[in-house]
């Protein structure tokens, strides 16, 4: 197993009220898998994923990548897991505005040991010709191409992307879908994906649904579809 | 006005609002605490003067007048004259006791403790020579073999800096003080036949000009002085004049800073919340309801700041009185509140806030809802300057670190007036000690003789001419940008024992060479030709300024005694001062002045004690100046890029990474304001010496040791250091999740 969640639980203390945003949470994933988490919204889809890039820590249970623990990590040594693990998308983009493009993805080439080659794969991402603008010059979809190449500069062994396509509109989600897809290939990376499109299920490999806090369901995807082909 | 919000506000931002309150409250404060001091202490010395009738000026003459000459004078050119009665007497070898007789018209005692003169045998000492001495009120002390009793200690307003000689640089009150007497008492005493007598008058400038034609004409006048150019009475008003100006410069510097800061604050605030103003916007607030929004917060503050520099000056301003008590007597000071402070203290700060608010807000809220909520104006924004500045050649850090001081450029040019200013105080404090310290040493090492005396007679200068070096010595005035100024001029014999400057016995015609310290305060240049006034002879002459001296240690031309003579066009002998190493026992009547190396240099050591304290005070006041607002600045800045922060700490940088981003390389700001801020405080010093010591007979020049600049840089490391430390606690506090909350 590459990925490893065991009875992971996270409480939130509201004033004198208790709140299980994870509620003894149990599942695994292999390398190379494109996972695709769905459910509702306050079930816990951001909590499990925050806990397993590093951002959070669990209150018990355990979150193994590639046999290493990381819940009760301090925060050096969680920083140090996402530098040489993680690569995250968010739905916001967050770039650094007073960074040009190729700036952007420059600052995560500085992380990972063996950094993938800058122009590759920003002609990879589709933005070759746009490397020497300003975030603010770029369409949103663009923006994210530019989050997702800065997350991918360092090679990240995982890839954790939070409703990557919730801002976008549908041609431009395809295309950054099918970025995703073409980089699991090429690099292997392993890619969880949070999203409120039940549609993209199909492409994943995985397809694991939450409730409450809970896995209410944990299924290989027999039948995928490519990026392209899917539609909604 | 919802309190709660701004109170939510204030407290999110604890320590950054504090420093705010803090800088404003020490500009306030500087301002407040040196006018209130320094206006107090004039106002009393122009209340001495008034109450205590000072005179308009004085004269000294060969033999005396007689009262019908007196009388016919003063019918004359309707003026007052009154003989000012005068004696020196020796306590011991180093003591000297002025005997005044105080029951006069002119120049009369005040009494600042203890009780008036009321019998012959009572006695009034001046209260610096008392404390000084050990003398209680109660006590007795003899002089000329008569015993008085101490009663009070007082001051009259020609003694208020108290110096022995009117070319002293600064009161010796170890040695020399002044004591007052009724006029039977003074009669016990006085029973020395005096060659010369002083008179004080008083009366209107154009009768004075006529007097003093009229006294040259019939007499053998020694000496004609208004009272501008006497330093006993005047030296007061331009010593507390200097702090007060500097005090002002300085507040006011700050007050821009402060203003700068509003400004900046403000616009980052605008920027963040831009989306949200333009939700208030579009749902119907208007203009004003959101102006009143944003505008409490920093107007409060300053209020806060303003108020507590107010008070803190107040109760600042009576010690700070010390800078001028510690040189000058006078009554005792009333501290007194002006509406122009209350004005420049409250209204000033208040109204600058309320302004820079106004603008920056205006500007922001002048936008259309609809791109308000676009975010068009929201921190993603490039400016055209960001996109000329690429750094492409730099290493990434480095580029980062450039890139980010281009986008905070207004707060880099805060801070670095910030620095400047900081540092230029630091820099002032280290100027003016130096600089004194310099001075003492020099007159250690250089002043050529141990006495010299200026004799009234040249008979008993010959009389005594064994008994050292003769040499001519004359004081006289020139006109430096409208105002006559006191130096001396001396010619120097061939071949002299004590005077040894180079170049002197070559100089021809009307050549002089000028000691260093007149390059300095009257901006005298070698070449310029000078016009000597002698306002006792009323005649003026012509020098040519050929070199500078060797000699630094008073307002000197130097010349060989030929071209003296020629200058003067004096064809007889014209030596009337002795300089010697030991001293000579001659009656204190029979010579005008006397100099002498130890006296100089004592007084000189009193100002130390002070400029000791001021330079604490300045660099005290530099280091919290400096830590504030390089604090508010860069706390400013990592606010504004926190979710920035967030995000590249969400890549897994490490915090020193983090640092390296977001803190390193201020320094250089830093160092570009201290190489700026030596210049400045060798200008604010000068400006300072100049006012201080405009009508004194010396000058300091302003200097600064090596060792110093480099502590200042040290003090200027360290508490960057200090600062940086805090900052990088804000750093490391920036919450992982502050990215993730951003919906931009
Ligand atoms: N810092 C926090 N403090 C308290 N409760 C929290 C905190 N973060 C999340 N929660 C709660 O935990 C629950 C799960 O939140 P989470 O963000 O994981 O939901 P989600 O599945 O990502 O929802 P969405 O689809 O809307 O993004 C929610 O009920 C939320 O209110
Ligand atoms: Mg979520």
């Amino acid at each position: 197993m590459f990925l490893e969640v065991n009875s992971l639980v996270k409480k939130y203390m509201s004033g004198e009220t208790e709140f299980l945003a994870l509620n003894n949470l149990s599942f695994g994933m292999q390398s190379g898998e494109i996972g695709v988490i769905l459910g509702p919204s306050g079930s816990g889809k951001s909590t499990l994923m925050n806990i397993i890039g590093g951002l959070e820590n669990a209150t018990s249970g355990s979150v193994k990548i590639q046999e290493n623990e990381i819940v009760g990590l301090n925060s050096k040594a969680l920083g140090l897991y996402r530098r040489n693990f993680v690569g995250f998308v968010f739905q916001f983009y967050n770039l650094i505005p007073n960074l040009t493009i190729r700036e952007n993805i420059e600052v995560c080439s500085h992380l990972g040991k063996d950094p993938l080659n800058i122009n590759h794969l920003i002609e990879k991402v589709g933005l070759k010709g746009h490397e020497d603008k300003f975030p603010s010059q770029l369409s949103g979809g663009q923006q994210q191409r530019v989050a997702i190449a800065r997350a991918l500069i360092k090679n990240p062994k995982l890839l954790l992307c939070d409703e990557p396509t919730g801002a976008l509109d549908y041609k431009t989600s395809k295309e950054v879908l099918e970025l995703f897809e073409e980089i699991n290939q090429n690099y292997h990376t392993t890619i969880i994906m949070i999203t409120h499109n039940d549609a993209i299920k199909y492409m994943a490999h995985r397809i694991i649904s939450i409730k409450d806090g809970q896995i209410r369901s944990n299924k290989v995807n027999e039948h995928r579809l490519m990026a392209h082909d899917i539609d909604w | 006005m919802n309190f709660k919000r701004i109170w939510r506000e204030f407290k999110d931002h604890l320590l950054k609002n504090i420093s705010f309150i803090l800088l404003v409250m020490i500009s306030i404060m500087i301002i407040v605490g040196f006018n209130r001091a320094m206006d107090s202490y004039i106002t009393a010395a122009n209340n001495l003067h008034k109450d205590y009738h000072v005179e308009n000026g004085q004269f000294r003459i060969y033999g005396s007048l007689t009262k019908k000459q007196e009388l016919s004078m003063e019918r004359r050119f309707h003026i007052t004259i009154e003989e000012n009665k005068n004696v020196d007497y020796e306590l011991d070898d180093t003591h000297t006791l002025r005997i005044i007789c105080a029951d006069k018209e002119m120049n009369q005692v005040a009494i600042i403790s203890g009780a008036p003169l009321s019998s012959e045998q009572e006695v009034i000492l001046d209260p610096k020579f008392a404390a000084e001495n050990h003398y209680e009120i109660g006590d007795e002390i003899i002089l000329y073999d008569n015993t008085f009793h101490i009663v009070g200690y007082g001051i009259s307003p020609d003694y208020v800096n108290t110096l022995k000689n009117l070319s002293d640089f600064l009161s010796s009150p170890q040695t020399f003080g002044v004591a007052y007497l009724t006029a039977s008492g003074f009669e016990k005493i006085d029973n020395t036949d005096t060659k010369t007598t002083l008179y004080s008058y008083q009366g209107d400038s154009y009768n004075i000009s006529r007097l003093r034609d009229y006294l040259d004409d019939r007499t053998q006048l020694l000496d004609f002085r208004e009272k501008d150019s006497n330093s006993r009475i005047q030296a007061v008003f331009d010593d507390a004049n200097g702090p007060k100006q500097m005090s002002v410069i300085i507040g006011v510097l700050l007050v821009i800073i402060v203003a700068f800061i509003i400004s900046i604050s403000i616009r980052s605030t605008i920027r963040a919340e831009s989306q949200t103003i333009g939700i208030l916007y579009a749902q119907g607030f208007n203009k004003n309801e959101l102006m009143r929004y944003y505008i409490m917060l920093p107007s409060l503050l300053v209020l806060i700041g303003s108020l507590l520099g107010y008070g803190v000056g107040m109760v600042i301003s009576r010690p700070l009185l010390f800078i001028e008590e510690a040189q000058y007597s006078l009554p005792y000071v009333e501290l007194i509140d002006s509406w122009y402070l209350i004005a420049v203290g409250m209204v000033l700060p208040m109204g600058i806030a309320l302004l820079i608010t106004t603008l920056s807000l205006s500007q922001a809220l002048n936008k259309t809802p609809l791109s308000l909520l676009n975010g068009n104006h929201s921190n993603n924004k490039v400016s055209k300057i960001e996109k000329i500045f690429t750094f492409k050649s730099f290493n990434f850090f480095t580029k980062f670190r450039l890139k980010d001081i281009v986008r905070e450029r207004g707060s880099v040019i805060a801070l670095l007036f910030g620095v400047l200013l900081s540092m230029a105080i630091l820099c002032t404090a280290a100027y003016t000690r130096d600089s004194c310290y310099k001075y003492v040493a020099d007159l250690e090492k250089n002043v050529p003789f141990t006495y010299v005396y200026t004799f009234i007679d040249q008979k008993d200068l010959n009389k005594y001419s064994k008994k050292g070096e003769q040499t001519a010595l004359r004081n006289i005035k020139i006109d430096v940008k409208g105002s006559k100024k006191s130096l001396m001029i001396q010619g120097i014999t061939p071949h002299s024992q004590f005077f040894k400057i180079p170049g002197i016995h070559s100089l021809k015609n009307n050549e002089v060479l000028v000691a260093p310290c007149l390059i300095t305060k009257f901006g005298l240049r070698i070449g310029d030709r000078l016009t000597l006034i002698d306002d006792v002879e009323n005649k003026t002459y012509n020098v040519m300024i050929k070199g500078i001296s060797s000699y630094d240690y008073g307002q000197y031309l130097y010349t060989n005694i030929k071209t003296y003579n020629h200058i003067f066009n004096i064809h007889k002998q014209s030596y009337n001062a002795l300089v010697t190493n030991q001293p000579i026992d001659i009656a204190e009547e029979k010579v005008s002045s006397t100099m002498n190396k130890s006296e100089m240099i004592n007084g000189i050591k009193n100002l130390l004690t002070m400029v000791n304290i001021m330079a604490d005070i300045l660099l005290i006041g530099a280091v919290g100046i400096l830590m504030t607002v390089v604090y508010m600045l860069m706390r400013m800045i990592i606010d504004k890029a926190k979710i920035n922060i967030s995000m590249v700490k969400i890549f897994g940088f490490t915090p020193d990474e983090v640092s390296k981003m977001y803190l390193k390389g201020n320094f250089v700001i830093l160092i570009a304001g201290f190489i700026f801020a030596l210049p400045a405080g060798y200008m604010i010093t000068k400006m300072l010496y100049d006012s201080i010591m405009a009508n004194m007979q010396q000058y300091i020049l302003p200097y600064i040791k090596l060792s110093s600049i480099l502590g200042a840089f040290i003090i200027m490391s360290l508490s960057y250091m200090g600062t940086c430390a805090l900052l990088k606690r804000n750093l490391d506090h920036v919450l992982l999740t502050e990215a993730l909350k951003n919906r931009e």
